[in-house]
């Protein structure tokens, strides 16, 4: 049987994690919900939703973070500001998805299928 | 969604979505059949797996075969690497043809044994293969006038029936409208970093009477527009398209008066004044006495 793949689903509000959550895991995913991540190389993808008063540089610094430590791990970003990631996003097109928010559950499903997702090294 | 109709459907589909029963989603351009499709497969057992639509209409009757069966190497000029069709992409999941009625008529009977049998050939292959996945249609008309017609086979079309729902059209859901109106532009003031517009009454009740022919999609075309616009300033309804005026206007009560709560104040007084002269066939003293106003007040408005 193959393994669930592992996801860090981050965000600060508590009801849209819970939702989101919830179908990501009816999609077929191993979802580790927290607000904060500090080890994000243990998961095969990280998926964030930032909220509309989230600040465009802490976006950017948090995203850029992630891409740095984790050099395998997809990032999903659902965010009222995408054009905040856009210049990451044109680095770094193969690993980073930016959607904008409010984004249907589907969508990041397939921006997690959009090709298939190597293991995290060294966990 | 907030309209009961939109509801209602839902539960159908939450009813269906764990049986493996062929759907039709059948419903005009724009009305969110693939969505639709997209809520059967998260509904259902398969959600786990992929779901691959296909747009029938969009790919050229010579590409069909490969682009759903898939090819081997060499099957054809240009065909360097062998490559999986979309049915083989939909393993364990669902494979949504859109609209099916415009499916080549030739390749019509390979769907039929694939639906039968689960296995079909690559083009150019000489092995079988057998796919799980669960085939789900949406069609712009009903298939049985496509079949009257002769442009879809009536074996096909039998094979394939199963449940037939009719995705509603924006306009016989209107209560939906508000929700995507705010959905739309909040998402697309994101996507073109613009600040959210605002709508006033006037344009929202104008978007609210409009009939929709384009359903969704035609919506959240005319929401792109404003938002970029009209980015952080008022839409107002002269900033909508002549269409959404006429609309507008059809839905004012046919008699009585029309108050566009957007003009300045002393237009609005004025044309409440001179209705009420006009219902009162010219006669000031009567006019004045409705409006609670002396003669010499309405005199000196009619003047300004």
């Amino acid at each position: 049987m193959t393994a669930r793949p592992r996801l860090a689903l981050v965000s600060s509000d508590l009801e849209t994690r819970r939702r989101l959550a919830e179908y990501l895991t009816g999609a077929g995913f191993a979802v580790h919900e927290c607000d904060e991540l500090s080890i994000p190389s243990s998961f095969a993808s990280l998926v964030l939703v930032s909220g509309r008063a989230a600040d465009a540089d802490a976006l950017r610094a948090r995203v850029r973070s992630w891409l740095k430590l984790a050099s395998s791990p997809r990032v999903v970003v659902v965010t009222a500001k995408p054009s905040a990631l856009k210049d990451l996003a044109a680095i770094h097109g193969a690993r980073l998805f930016v959607l904008a928010a409010p984004a249907f559950g589907w969508d990041v499903v397939d921006a997690l299928r959009e090709n298939p997702i190597e293991g995290p090294r060294g966990a | 969604m907030a309209s009961p109709v939109m509801r209602s459907f839902d539960r159908i589909l939450r009813a269906i979505a764990e049986k493996e029963v062929t759907v039709t989603f059948v419903g005009e351009s724009g009305a969110g059949k693939e969505v639709m499709a997209r809520r059967l497969h998260d509904l259902s057992a398969r959600r786990g797996g992929p779901f691959v639509p296909i747009n029938c209409a969009a790919i050229p009757d010579a590409l069909f075969e490969s682009e759903l069966f898939g090819h081997e190497r060499g099957a054809f000029t240009g065909a360097a690497e062998r490559g999986p069709g979309k049915i083989e992409a939909a393993t364990g999941g669902t494979l949504l043809l859109d609209e099916v009625a415009e499916m080549p008529l030739a390749l019509q009977p390979k769907l039929l044994r694939f639906l039968e049998s689960h296995r079909f050939m690559r083009v150019g292959g000489t092995r079988k293969l057998e796919v799980d996945a669960r085939v789900v249609l949406a069609t712009l008309r009903p298939l049985e006038e496509e079949v009257r017609t002769g442009r879809f086979r009536a074996d096909l079309y039998y094979r394939i029936q199963g449940i037939v729902l009719t995705v509603p059209p924006l306009r016989d859901r209107r209560r939906d409208i508000p929700v995507l109106i705010d959905g739309f532009l909040t998402q697309l003031s994101a996507i073109h970093d613009c600040e959210r517009p605002r709508l006033t009454r006037s344009a929202r009740a104008a978007l609210l009477a409009y009939d929709w022919p384009g359903n969704v999609r035609e919506l959240r075309n005319l929401i792109e527009l404003v938002t970029i616009l009209r980015s952080g300033k008022a839409v107002r309804l002269q900033d909508l398209p002549p269409a959404l005026h006429r609309a507008a206007a059809l839905r004012e009560p046919a008699e009585g008066l029309a108050i566009d709560p957007e003009l300045p104040l002393a237009e609005i007084v004025d044309r409440v004044v001179k209705h009420v002269i006009s219902e009162e066939r010219g006669n000031l003293s009567r006019a004045a006495r409705r409006l609670g106003v002396s003669i010499r007040t309405l005199q000196r408005r009619r003047r300004a």
